[in-house]
């Protein structure tokens, strides 16, 4: 596992991209129906697939030479790169990166769903 | 005086017999001798040795002839005292003339004495006086000098001596000047000064030739060239001292060098001037061999009636030039009209004093000591192909052995296209350190530094300074930058520049050599990882002779010396129909095991070719490659002419890159290594036509499997190309997409899998009246007993 510390904030931003790609990308896809088009198919996962991509491009060049590897990796359909890196890509979200735009709930904050 | 006192011994002629006096008579004094004798009779005047012989004698016969002579002598130079005379009307002849001046004047060469004989003539006419023996002894000028003032003058009193800078003696000189230049108020001094300074510069008998255009450059160009020293060459000169004099000759800003290059523009008279240094050679060096070469023989004849026209003198009216080199002179219908022979020539030598010729001619075993290689080369000639500037430069070389070592050889021209005669010859004189070529470019005009960001066509007068002024002014250039031909034309022609033309800078250039250099055995790459085995393929869908062929070309891409490698393995090319064209894709891509392939869609049903290439796959059981099927757009790149470059050319311009940076090699194979190596030399972006010459089918298979898959080696991690990334997301699209598939749709069952193969339901019990009825599935069950 790489360690977060020696990321580069724009390389914890493409994986960012990378993982929130693949997670839109496997929510459309259980959204989907097995009575959809195919082309309906490609065109709601094909905007997805196109971030993910964008975003391992990025990764392809980043400074740091592992990251790099597990994104040429990711690139040739390696699905152990893709896990890790959308594990990577977790951690981040849970460690560092604060809901934006989402107000935590307190105690001592009126809760309008439950009023 | 006593004869016996004195011991005189009168001779005795023993066949005369004296017969005794009969009578003594008193000695006499000899009239003629005045010695006293004995007379045998009284009227005897003369002693024996003076007395006329006896009549019927043979000594009187030999006394009466040699009177007659003495007598004729006597006559003859009585007369000859009286036709000496300034005003005598004794015409004498031509023979007689020339005797006078060779014999008198002590003239040396005979073509000079010829030369002055005929002018005199004319003067003599000219000035209606006779042609007598005064106007030879004495000269044109003393003799009109005593007509004027009747009184006898003494003939000049000019030696035979040497004179620096000429090839003739003083006497020579001074019956030329006298003869030749009466017209002109100069010295004989002067002239000789002036016959000096006309020899040493071209730039000065320029403009005794009346050539008012010549300017500064022109007299920049006269330092630039070697300048013929008059002083060294003396009368009867050797052969060797001759070649030692030339081999001496240097130029005021150049020194010894042998070859110069003048590239100037067009209309700046630059033949004119070359041939006017040619001039000066052959007046200060008469057996100087001079040979000059034009494009063509129609222009060598031309630029040697010009040359001779300055010889060739007309009837009683000499130009300046001939009055005062006279004895070059020549009669106009004299000699072959190609070649002109110097009268003053003295060594024998079996070549012309100057010999026009072309490159169109054979020079050989024509010697020269100074050639002149007058614009040898034009669009037409010597420049359209690579064929042509090979054969120019070759032709140049060979005329280039026939100079003496001590010769000298003279380019004139204007440029052309990049690697013409010119160009050529200044590429190689900047890779030799000795610089043995003096080289001079003299455009049209100069732009001045404030000016130098502008166009040619945003120029204004202020902005240059004219080169060729009075002839070449601003009027004029203005025109010739708006001409039809283009402002390429004026910028090579007037301006001098070798201007690439856009569509060779697109041009790829491969040589037969390099490419073979290039082949390498199948198993040469082995040990290197190989990325992946590519394939490339250019559809056309004809089987007629001429149509286009399509053509499949397969590479490794192999990583080889930290950059990636295309080592083609084959190419094969013919003219199939689609279903054909299918086959053959199929059967190279599973021959191969091609794990990537571009094709191109353009003008072609690649629908429907997709589904062909499936179906003969499916029929081999072979599982295909991801297809790319690419569609080539316009660059959006033109020519300033206004011609498009292709994607075709743009790409085959990207294989030279990579061809040249050793990342394209082809596996040995005979079967299409010539083919290809054939296409791909031939290749010049052009349309491909009917022949086989201009077929480009392999070469832009070739240029679309590098473009598509090589990655470029910039000598550090690059950014893939455009298509390589566009290939790369579809291929990671369709994994997705694929992966994405199997859980909406479901897993694909293998081929072999789908077959239906029929299974009998199970026996059911039918037995019941409720199971007949189909009431089971329902829920409705016979009741167990």
């Amino acid at each position: 596992m790489l360690d977060l510390e020696k990321l580069l904030a724009s390389d914890r931003a493409l994986v960012l991209d990378f993982t929130n790609a693949m997670r839109d990308l496997d929510t459309t896809t259980r959204l989907c129906s097995r009575t959809d088009s195919v082309q309906s198919i490609n065109r709601r996962l094909d905007p997805h697939i196109t971030k993910s991509f964008r975003a391992l491009t990025g990764l392809e060049q980043s400074a740091n030479s592992a990251l790099r590897e597990l994104a040429e990796r990711a690139v040739r359909k390696d699905g152990g790169a893709i896990k890790e890196l959308r594990k990577l890509g977790n951690l981040i979200k849970q460690f560092e990166i604060p809901a934006p735009r989402r107000k935590e709930w307190t105690s001592s904050q009126a809760d309008s769903l439950n009023q | 005086m006593d004869q016996q006192s004195s011991g005189f011994v009168e001779p005795v002629t023993p066949e005369i017999v004296i017969p005794a006096p009969a009578k003594k008579f008193r000695d006499k004094q000899c009239a003629k001798c005045g010695v006293l004798f004995t007379p045998v009779n009284g009227v005897q005047k003369h002693c024996e040795e003076h007395r006329k012989p006896s009549k019927g004698t043979d000594a009187l016969r030999i006394y009466d002839t040699v009177a007659q002579q003495r007598s004729r002598e006597k006559e003859r130079k009585k007369q000859e005292k009286k036709d000496g005379k300034y005003n005598s009307p004794v015409e004498i002849s031509q023979k007689e003339a020339k005797r006078i001046l060779a014999e008198v004047r002590q003239i040396k060469h005979p073509h000079v004495v010829d030369t002055c004989v005929e002018w005199a003539d004319q003067a003599a006419r000219h000035f209606k006086i006779p042609f007598n023996a005064h106007l030879m002894t004495h000269g044109l000028r003393l003799t009109l000098q005593a007509v004027e003032t009747k009184k006898e003058v003494a003939p000049p009193d000019i030696q035979p001596d040497e004179i620096d800078g000429e090839v003739i003696h003083r006497t020579d000189a001074y019956a030329l000047w006298d003869y030749g230049f009466w017209r002109q108020p100069d010295s004989f001094e002067q002239w000789l000064t002036d016959r000096y300074k006309l020899k040493s510069s071209a730039f000065e008998l320029s403009k005794l030739l009346g050539k008012e255009d010549f300017g500064k450059k022109h007299e920049e160009w006269t330092s630039f060239t070697p300048r013929w020293n008059p002083s060294g060459l003396k009368p009867g000169y050797t052969q060797k001292q001759g070649l030692t004099w030339l081999d001496a000759q240097q130029s005021d800003t150049e020194g010894g060098k042998k070859r110069y290059l003048l590239v100037a523009s067009r209309n700046s008279m630059k033949s004119t001037w070359a041939r006017i240094l040619a001039l000066a050679l052959t007046i200060t060096y008469p057996d100087a061999r001079i040979l000059i070469v034009s494009e063509t023989n129609k222009l060598s004849k031309k630029a040697m009636k010009e040359f001779r026209g300055y010889f060739e003198v007309a009837p009683n009216n000499p130009t300046l030039f001939q009055q005062y080199f006279g004895e070059y002179a020549i009669a106009p219908d004299s000699g072959q009209s190609l070649i002109y022979d110097n009268p003053l020539a003295r060594l024998g030598l079996p070549q012309n004093s100057v010999e026009s010729s072309s490159m169109e001619s054979a020079n050989t075993g024509s010697r020269f000591d100074f050639c002149i290689f007058d614009d040898p080369i034009s669009r037409d000639n010597g420049t359209a192909n690579e064929e042509q500037r090979a054969a120019a430069i070759s032709k140049h070389g060979s005329i280039m052995k026939l100079r003496e070592p001590a010769g000298f050889a003279l380019n004139i021209q204007t440029p052309w296209v990049v690697d013409d005669l010119g160009d050529v010859m200044i590429k190689r004189n900047e890779e030799d350190p000795e610089r043995p070529l003096a080289v001079k470019i003299d455009p049209v005009m100069e732009i001045l530094p404030e000016a130098a960001n502008k166009t040619p066509l945003e120029l204004k007068e202020e902005d240059v300074v004219l080169n060729f002024l009075p002839k070449l002014n601003w009027r004029f250039v203005r025109d010739e930058m708006r001409s039809p031909e283009g402002i390429n034309f004026f910028l090579t022609q007037y301006m001098t520049q070798w201007v690439q033309s856009e569509e060779s800078q697109w041009t790829p250039t491969f040589t037969l050599e390099e490419l073979q250099a290039k082949v390498r055995p199948l198993s040469f790459f082995e040990g290197n990882p190989v990325l992946f085995v590519a394939a490339s393929v250019d559809c056309a869908n004809s089987e007629a002779i001429t149509a286009d062929k399509s053509s499949i070309c397969i590479a490794r891409v192999i990583q080889h010396e930290q950059k990636q490698v295309a080592f083609v393995i084959d190419v094969i090319a013919g003219r199939w129909k689609y279903s054909q064209l299918a086959v053959q894709i199929v059967e190279a891509f599973q021959k191969y095991g091609v794990q990537r392939a571009v094709l191109e869609r353009n003008n072609v049903p690649w629908q429907d070719l997709s589904a062909a290439i499936q179906r003969q796959a499916v029929l081999r059981g072979y599982s295909l490659p991801h297809l790319q099927w690419n569609l080539s757009v316009g660059t959006g790149l033109y020519t300033r002419s206004g011609i498009s470059v292709s994607a075709k050319l743009k790409r085959a311009k990207g294989v030279e890159i990579l061809f040249d940076n050793g990342q394209l090699f082809f596996a040995y194979n005979p079967n299409w290594n010539e083919s290809l190596f054939h296409e791909v030399v031939r290749f010049r972006g052009q349309r491909s036509g009917s022949s086989t010459a201009s077929k480009d089918d392999q070469v832009d298979s070739l240029g679309q499997l590098v473009a598509t898959y090589l990655q470029k080696d910039i000598g550090q991690p690059s950014a893939p190309t455009k298509e390589q990334l566009e290939f790369e997301q579809e291929v990671y699209r369709q994994n997705l997409v694929r992966m994405n598939y199997n859980q909406i749709f479901g897993s694909p069952v293998p081929p072999n899998e789908q077959q239906q193969t029929y299974t009998p339901p199970p026996d059911q019990d039918n037995s019941s009246p409720f199971e007949r009825a189909g009431f089971s599935k329902y829920g409705l069950t016979r009741k167990a007993a």
